[in-house]
């Protein structure tokens, strides 16, 4: 039977998007690089097109880590301009604690190791562990336990993130 | 009593996905009823998997509405190229040999090292533009092969990784055609490009010469080209010449070389560049707004005409796109990121059309700052 791609796209772009979101961290190219994912995937027929689609948008977020290392010279310049612009309009206290604690999730989770890192986005997007065991190419029997420890690597990471920040005041 | 282990209870939190059978499910439930132990354990990975979600939620982007999947079909076209006019074919295998002669790239790499007597028959313009080659280290040799692997499994052409990987010169080129298969998968309707069986001869002649002739459906293409470098030892492509081989005389390339840059009619491609490299090859100064940060140049063509794209960064943080041409040069349709606001604009002998996430009187006024 082919794939219903239109079903496909409907019921998983915004995981999409939220697992690419999160690995290359700009939401304009999150939902650009999702497109792309599910564009990229049409015209084949898959045994499971959802992780099909995971797996492509899994690639472009790694080819596009790559480009971000080319422009980090320029990135380096752009964040010196946008830190100047805010000083200066005074944004509101809620807005930069709400940037704060995300700079913080952030962090914590590029702490992580690759694998726990890939394991949990995907878990949140949903996938089910026959997908992520194909993905992760560890046995299904592994996902649950392998699961449980990145999520408390994750907490740890976090939680230690908040008592830096803390005791720096 | 022996007690639960950790995977077992996530596997039982995540039960409507993690495959665990229903009899499984009441063992657990059994369990944890009378073990305390593994009741307080149970009830603690509960309350890590909320904070887990919380914290990516607080990560996630806002919520927007899927563009319509029409959109995702249309695109989906424009990468395959299937145009139903016969170019588009043609730009699609044009992209393919591109992907092979950037892979054959690196190949060349491997098998004819720096300071090889091979480099001194090359051109002086060649060898000016060649840099010279260094090592990867071994680490990321091995995580390019391995994206090569995923890509060929997910279909996914990558850009001239995973030969440096290899020892001969035989895999090497199979990486290369399994990228050239990927490519001619994606031609798409599958009219005018039948099932792809390349044919290839490799003839590595340098560091950073390579030469292909492969077969596409009816199509027979060789490919002869210069790989330039940058600093991180990404390929660049500095000049490909493509030959067609409608006429083989015995098995020699046969018809006019062009350069695949300049050919008429074979779409659009695009190389980053230095500045310097793009300006020469366009003929003209590089136009960019000042004041914004430069992200990216790239060289290129737009259905044959030469063309400097450039990537600048807008005060919001939105990417400003520019792509500019020789008014001469004719009428040129770029691809520029969807939705957007378009402006045309031009300034002497050159023609500049932006693109950006932002209203149309903006762009207009940004776009004609450049100098």
């Amino acid at each position: 039977m082919s794939t219903d791609w239109s079903e496909v796209y409907r019921s998983n772009y915004q995981a999409v998007v939220r697992f690419l979101h999160r690995k290359v961290w700009d939401e304009e190219r999150a939902r650009d690089l999702a497109q792309e994912s599910f564009a990229r995937a049409l015209g084949s027929d898959p045994d499971d097109p959802r992780a099909w689609v995971f797996r492509i948008a899994g690639n472009l977020a790694r080819d596009e880590a790559r480009l971000v290392v080319r422009r980090k010279r320029h990135l380096s310049l752009l964040k010196v301009e946008a830190s100047a612009e805010e000083g200066a309009s005074a944004t509101p206290d809620a807005e930069l604690d709400r940037k704060e604690a995300a700079e913080q999730v952030r962090e914590a989770l590029n702490r992580l190791g690759e694998r726990d890192r890939e394991l949990l986005l995907l878990w949140d997007a949903g996938l089910s562990y026959e997908e992520i065991a194909a993905r992760l190419e560890l046995a299904r029997g592994a996902v649950g336990t392998t699961l449980a420890r990145a999520k408390q690597r994750l907490v740890d990471a976090h939680g230690a993130l908040e008592d830096r920040d803390a005791a720096l005041g | 009593m022996q007690h639960l282990d950790d995977g077992y209870l996530q596997s039982w939190l995540d039960r409507d996905r993690s495959g665990i059978t229903g009899a499984e499910a009441a063992e657990v439930e059994a369990h944890v009823a009378h073990c305390k132990v593994c009741a307080a354990r149970l009830a603690e990975m509960e309350g890590t998997n909320q904070q887990v979600r919380s914290l990516l939620a607080s990560v996630a982007p806002g919520a927007e509405a899927a563009p319509d999947f029409d959109e995702v079909v249309r695109r989906s076209r424009r990468r395959s190229g299937s145009g139903g006019d016969g170019r588009g074919w043609m730009a699609a295998g044009w992209a393919a040999s591109i992907v092979l002669a950037t892979g054959l790239g690196w190949l060349s790499h491997d098998v004819v090292r720096p300071g090889s007597d091979d480099r001194a028959s090359a051109p002086a313009a060649e060898t000016e533009a060649a840099v010279a080659a260094a090592d990867l280290p071994a680490a990321r040799a091995v995580q390019d092969l391995d994206d090569t692997r995923e890509a060929e499994e997910a279909g996914v052409g990558t850009r001239g990784t995973g030969a440096e990987a290899r020892d001969t010169g035989t895999v090497g080129a199979d990486v290369a055609a399994a990228e050239w298969a990927a490519g001619a998968t994606a031609v798409g309707d599958g009219t005018e490009v039948a099932a792809a069986d390349p044919e290839r001869e490799i003839d590595a002649t340098g560091v950073d010469s390579v030469s292909v002739e492969a077969l596409l459906g009816q199509a027979a293409i060789s490919v002869e080209g210069l790989m330039d470098r940058g600093a991180a030892r990404e390929p660049v492509t500095a000049a490909l010449q493509a030959r067609s081989l409608r006429a083989r005389e015995g098995g020699e390339p046969a018809g006019e070389a062009r350069d695949v840059i300049n050919a008429a009619g074979t779409g659009e491609f695009w190389a980053p560049v230095a500045r310097e490299r793009a300006e020469a090859g366009a003929g003209f100064a590089l136009l960019t707004v000042p004041g914004l940060a430069v992200l990216e140049i790239e060289f290129g063509a737009v259905g044959g005409v030469t063309a400097i794209r450039v990537r600048q960064a807008l005060d919001s943080g939105a990417v400003l796109t520019l792509v500019q041409w020789k008014a001469d040069g004719g009428e040129l349709e770029p691809t520029l990121p969807d939705g957007q606001a378009v402006v045309t604009v031009e300034l002497g002998e050159v023609r500049v059309r932006g693109a950006a996430p932002v209203a149309a009187d903006s762009l207009r006024r940004v776009v004609a700052g450049v100098r």
